[in-house]
């Protein structure tokens, strides 16, 4: 059976008056829609990225009252700044997401929109990928955490203080990991793209990290993005 | 003067057709086919109230509705929620006989179309209705000719099939 494409244009428009005669629309449906309430589907992500927002909000405030604090004595001063790095980064992130959620917009093209929606669909890369290029920053907690304890002289563990009872070598060991450690993690951030989804190791790590249905969203973006990439 | 909710509703009286085109093209199973024809619907409604009308109807809905159709054929249906119709919104009034007279290429076509991948099927829709480049363009969000491109490839692949 052959026919070209343009002959099958020809059909297909006459068949729509064919096919105009033989459906029919239940108009009562469509009224029973219409008198639904008007919510939006991402409602639940939305409310998912507010709670991640004023989790990280809580977390900046009592990192800046213990910057405030300890603001004089560099070895903490330097943990509180490493971990208020990582929360700022998150809030933004999570901010971005609700940026985008807010946006959202069925009335604007396919490219822009589907974009928008795998962006949605694959945050959880981003938190991968964050927790990966912070893992430096989480040697900052145990100097944080004894340093709260101390101060707010909680009985049992008082006494306890990472940075003294290791003489400081803690801050140095910290000093170290993060001198190799951030320049990777980095790398690694940059690395781990939809651009680069061609690379095997890539994809492998989305797909053991966030699934198949990430995998297959971000090649989705890749195709958009190269649609549009060179139209612009 | 008609309320703007009649007006909807004769609008998608006059376009159900691109709603029936797009369900069976991005859809295999009837209820999933009702499920996204709702979909649809419930989406053109809940942005009736941002319908320019210096643009026309018919493309605004394939933005709305092909947008629907691809997060549907992707996995988004979970987050559908409104309540669920019990019946189908577009029906045959004649399901046999529409089978008969529908012409064996126009059936082939239809199973080519829906092999192809989400944004294929969509640019391949809108050529087949007889849009022009500059309106699928509009409508996709890539250039003229990144359509026009896809379209011979498309054409390509479709011709390669029919010579089977």
């Amino acid at each position: 059976m052959t026919a070209e494409l343009d002959e099958l244009k020809t059909m297909w428009q006459s068949n729509d008056e064919k096919l105009e005669k033989s459906i029919k629309l239940n108009e009562q449906s469509v009224e029973l829609i219409q008198a639904q309430k008007v919510t939006s589907k991402l409602t639940p992500l939305y409310r998912q990225r507010m709670i991640e927002c004023i989790f990280h909000t809580i977390a900046i405030v009592l990192l800046l009252g213990f910057l405030f604090r300890n603001m004089t004595e560099f070895p903490y001063a330097f943990s509180g700044i490493v971990l208020l790095a990582f929360y700022v980064t998150t809030l933004i992130n999570a901010i971005n997401q609700i940026r985008l959620i807010a946006n959202m917009d069925f009335n604007k093209d396919l490219a822009t929109t589907q974009s928008s929606l795998v962006i949605l669909q694959t945050h959880i890369t981003n938190y991968v990928k964050l927790a990966i290029l912070f893992i430096p920053t989480f040697l900052a907690y145990p100097t944080v955490i004894t340093k709260v304890i101390k101060d707010f002289d909680i009985k049992a563990l008082a006494d306890f203080d990472i940075m003294v009872k290791s003489n400081g070598n803690w801050l140095t060991i910290q000093f170290w990991v993060f001198i190799v450690l951030v320049p990777l993690g980095v790398w690694f951030y940059n690395q781990v793209n939809y651009k680069n989804m061609d690379k095997a190791w890539v994809q492998n790590f989305i797909q053991k990290s966030s699934g198949k249905r990430v995998t297959k969203a971000l090649r989705f973006l890749k195709e958009l993005q190269s649609l549009k990439k060179n139209t612009k | 003067m008609l309320t703007k909710s009649q007006e909807f509703t004769q609008l998608i009286r006059e376009n159900k057709g691109i709603i029936y085109k797009i369900c069976n093209s991005y859809c295999a199973a009837k209820d999933d086919r009702d499920d996204l024809a709702q979909e649809i619907v419930y989406n053109l409604w809940k942005s009736f109230g941002n319908f320019n009308e210096q643009f026309k109807f018919s493309t605004w809905m394939y933005r709305i509705a092909l947008n629907v159709a691809i997060s549907f054929y992707r996995g988004e249906r979970k987050f559908k929620n409104h309540n669920s119709i019990s019946e189908g919104l577009i029906v045959f009034e004649d399901d046999s006989q529409a089978e008969n007279e529908v012409e064996s290429n126009l059936q082939l076509l239809q199973s080519f179309i829906n092999e192809l991948k989400e944004i294929d099927k969509a640019i391949i829709l809108l050529y087949l209705d007889g849009k022009s480049h500059k309106e699928i363009s509009e409508i996709t969000g890539f250039t003229e000719t990144n359509v026009g491109t896809k379209i011979n490839r498309i054409k390509d692949k479709l011709r390669t099939n029919f010579s089977k």
